[in-house]
């Protein structure tokens, strides 16, 4: 018995956004989320999501940052001006010095290709 | 010779019974005046008292005294002749030299009238250089009191002296000009004797100017001064020929340094448009080639047509005056750094113009195409009566004399690059089609070099990032189904699915790179079988029916052909390629829930197999591109869908490899028809 079954007994499981182009990352990661019982809504690019999150109260947002139009960190910004969202970042580039940075934050960075447990972890650890 | 009695001999001269000599001479003795063995006078002395005589003793003295008289005379006349001589070589000699030094046209033309001042005696002196436009004599140093009013005189060839020794290239003297029917008289200058002298310059075997000298008031000029100007005048071509030659030379190592500053710049971009932009703006800029006008025509392979893709310069006379009073002050760089940021403007007529013309590449259609079957270029002098032009040129771009030249990479031919230069006097010489070829296969180089650098790194950024979709789906749902996560049947059924349909495409993508690795090595070859048009179409359907679920789009296989044209000669593997390549992209680019349908229909002599979607369709100016190696359309770009623009390259390959071909249908936001044709 895990925590976030515990979690799921007392009817609170989180509401999670998944923005991501892909449609194949996308779906991995949402039947990844679903299995674990969470509540999943997905976007395909920032304008969409920003639309989402005005409309759906979202616990957290998993964002893609090679994205065409708005990347996953130009939307990172405009969603948390005003408010403060805690998110889990999918990239090729892991290596990015603006994503070693956001590590120290200890702001969750996945780097493709994903597995399960990642995405599973880092979700977890942005929720605490 | 002794005449005593004068009068009374035979041998006297009737003149002198005329007055004023008539009763003078009454004897008379005459001896010759001999000079190196040449009678150069005689010296006669009589008496004028009647009854005096001469003895021959006094015949005798007077012999020796004229021979002595005329060696003294004949030695002085040699040491002023020696001497004149020597001062015009030494004058010549300054000249020469003072010419070889002159640093440009003008300096050399008033060294002219001043070393000609100290040879020959003048009281004016005009020279006049030939224009081209127009064709008339203009005075460009006058020198002497009537200056004023010879330097506003223009003279057309072939009138007056001036004039006519233009004509005839051949020196004058006149010495009764005023009496010489070709004679004119300039506006208030004296109508009185004059002697002119005129001589041509010639340079390169042309008349370029002549050197007119005047003499007022009855004096002549003599042979040996027409001798003299000649030889000066000579001089003065000869080192205006020189200059000529340096400003060729200067010209040209400007030309080779621009040329090369262009490839750079050009190596150096990335967007073809610019590259163009580049290559046309320095076959046109003034410091760059200086070529009037500059028009690309792009090759097609798959019509195997020159398509009209930029032109830069003027469509008329009003149009050109304009862009030469912009232009002035600009340098090369100037222009290059425009070009670079796109500020020359598209819509000029010109460019709209060479847009609109497609040629085809046979070896009837002329030049430009021509130049790409025989791989040379083609310089034609009039484009109306040459056969060897297109009549396209003429009618729509106004084309009279051009330079055509191919654009060669890699041994083949991507383009047509043809220069002329209306609306400016000057036509097209021989060393300007040399320096246009350099040009060109710098710039083919250097768009060849650019393509294939970026071409690269994009290819390999775009395979790498789209390895990232499969091996997600892979990596991601073998996790889940390796730790036992999903346990109820559909769900591991989907799962299974998904991972199958990443292997598919990696598959396809490994395959297709492969088989465009092939076509480039040229070892791609057919293993033909007997197979069905059915059984290709839907083996090649079934690879992507899970793609087609996901996205909810319904493929629809429509089989029109005739059973007795099911049978067919292909090579199944390849062919099946094929078809999954216009499958796969149609769901790449069809929307959610929308229909593909794939069809199949013949007649007597073909069978088709067309795969039509309801995506976005493909802009037209990218249609006939989009077999290309490695294109992507503008669309792929901005959706970022996935491909390596590959498929439809191996796709037309394949049908044409069966004697067959491919066509595309399409219109914006209306979707696409590609069609594969085979001959039965």
């Amino acid at each position: 018995v895990t925590s976030t079954v515990e979690i799921e007994e007392e009817g609170a499981m989180a509401k999670i956004l998944v923005v991501d182009d892909k449609r194949a990352h996308r779906r991995f990661i949402c039947d990844t989320l679903r299995l674990e019982d969470y509540e999943v809504v997905e976007a395909s690019n920032g304008k969409e999501a920003l639309g989402l999150l005005e409309r759906e109260d979202v616990d957290l947002v998993t964002l893609d940052q090679e994205m065409p139009g708005m990347t996953g960190l130009e939307l990172y910004e405009r969603m948390t001006k005003d408010q403060d969202l805690p998110v889990v970042f999918v990239t090729v580039h892991g290596d990015d010095p603006r994503f070693v940075e956001l590590r120290r934050e200890h702001i969750p960075v996945l780097v493709k290709p994903l597995d399960y447990r990642d995405i599973l972890k880092a979700v977890e650890s942005a929720l605490q | 010779m002794i005449l005593n009695d004068y009068y009374s001999s035979p041998r006297r001269s009737p003149q002198f019974d005329e007055e004023p000599y008539r009763g003078l001479f009454h004897a008379l003795v005459g001896a010759p005046m001999v000079w190196q063995g040449e009678v150069t006078g005689a010296l006669t002395i009589a008496h004028k008292t009647p009854g005096k005589t001469f003895s021959v003793h006094d015949a005798e003295l007077l012999e020796s005294f004229a021979a002595r008289a005329a060696t003294a005379i004949g030695n002085a006349e040699l040491f002023e002749r020696t001497d004149r001589q020597a001062k015009e070589m030494s004058a010549l000699f300054e000249v020469s030299q003072a010419l070889s030094a002159a640093q440009d046209s003008d300096s050399i033309l008033n060294l002219v009238a001043k070393h000609t001042k100290t040879l020959i005696d003048y009281e004016g002196c005009a020279i006049y250089s030939l224009d081209v436009i127009p064709r008339k004599l203009r005075p460009v140093l006058v020198v002497g009191d009537y200056a004023a009013q010879v330097q506003e005189h223009r003279i057309e060839i072939g009138q007056g002296i001036v004039g006519a020794v233009a004509r005839t290239g051949i020196s004058e003297i006149v010495n009764q000009a005023h009496e010489d029917p070709r004679s004119i008289h300039i506006p208030d200058t004296p109508e009185e004797p004059q002697a002119i002298l005129c001589v041509p310059l010639v340079v390169r075997g042309q008349v370029e100017g002549v050197v007119s000298l005047d003499r007022y008031g009855g004096g002549s000029f003599e042979e040996n001064e027409k001798r003299l100007l000649t030889t000066i005048v000579n001089q003065a071509a000869a080192a205006i020929e020189n200059l000529e030659l340096l400003d060729r030379l200067r010209d040209k190592a400007e030309q080779l340094s621009a040329i090369s500053e262009i490839a750079t710049r050009i190596q150096n971009t990335d967007a073809p448009d610019k590259m163009w932009h580049l290559a046309l703006t320095g076959a046109t800029a003034d410091k760059g080639l200086g070529f009037s006008r500059a028009m690309l025509f792009l090759v097609d392979e798959s019509e195997k047509t020159l398509r009209g893709e930029f032109g830069i310069g003027a469509t008329s006379q009003d149009e050109a005056l304009r862009a030469w009073e912009d232009a002035r002050g600009f340098a090369l760089r100037d222009y290059l750094d425009a070009a670079e940021q796109r500020l020359i403007d598209a819509e000029k007529p010109l460019n709209k113009l060479v847009k609109e013309i497609t040629l085809p590449i046979s070896p009837t259609s002329g030049a430009p195409a021509t130049c790409i079957l025989r791989n040379e270029a083609i310089h034609v002098s009039d484009a109306h009566s040459d056969p060897r032009s297109n009549p396209l040129l003429v009618d729509r771009l106004g084309v009279d004399a051009f330079a055509a030249v191919p654009l060669i990479a890699r041994k083949r031919a991507i383009g047509v690059l043809v220069v002329d230069n209306k609306f400016l006097v000057k036509g097209i010489q021989p060393g300007d089609v040399e320096i246009l070829e350099t040009f060109a296969n710098q710039v083919a180089v250097a768009v060849e070099n650019a393509h294939l650098v970026r071409r690269q790194e994009d290819l390999f950024g775009d395979i790498a990032h789209q390895l990232f979709s499969p091996i997600t789906s892979l990596r991601g749902y073998a996790s889940l189904l390796a730790d036992g996560k999903v346990r109820d049947a559909e769900t591991l059924q989907e799962y299974y699915e998904i991972i199958t349909e990443a292997v598919e495409y990696l598959g396809g993508m490994a395959a297709n790179l492969l088989n465009l690795r092939k076509i480039e090595a040229g070892i791609f070859s057919l293993q033909p079988e007997k197979v069905t048009v059915t059984q290709l179409v839907q083996e090649a359907v079934n690879l992507y029916r899970y793609a087609a679920e996901s996205k909810d789009i319904d493929v629809q296989t429509v089989l029109r052909h005739r059973a007795k044209n099911e049978w067919i000669e292909a090579d199944k593997e390849k062919m099946i390629t094929a078809i999954q390549n216009l499958v796969e992209n149609a769901i790449k680019y069809s929307p959610e829930e929308s229909t593909i349908v794939v069809a199949t229909s013949d007649d007597e002599n073909s069978i088709r197999i067309a795969v039509q979607d309801r995506g976005p369709g493909i802009p037209a100016d990218e249609l006939q591109r989009v077999f290309g190696k490695h294109f992507r359309g503008r669309i792929a770009e901005e959706r970022r869908i996935d491909g390596t623009g590959s498929g439809l390259t191996i796709a037309q390959y394949v049908a044409e490899q069966h004697g067959g071909g491919i066509r595309v249908e399409s219109e914006l936001g209306e979707g696409s028809t590609f069609t594969i044709v085979l001959p039965l």
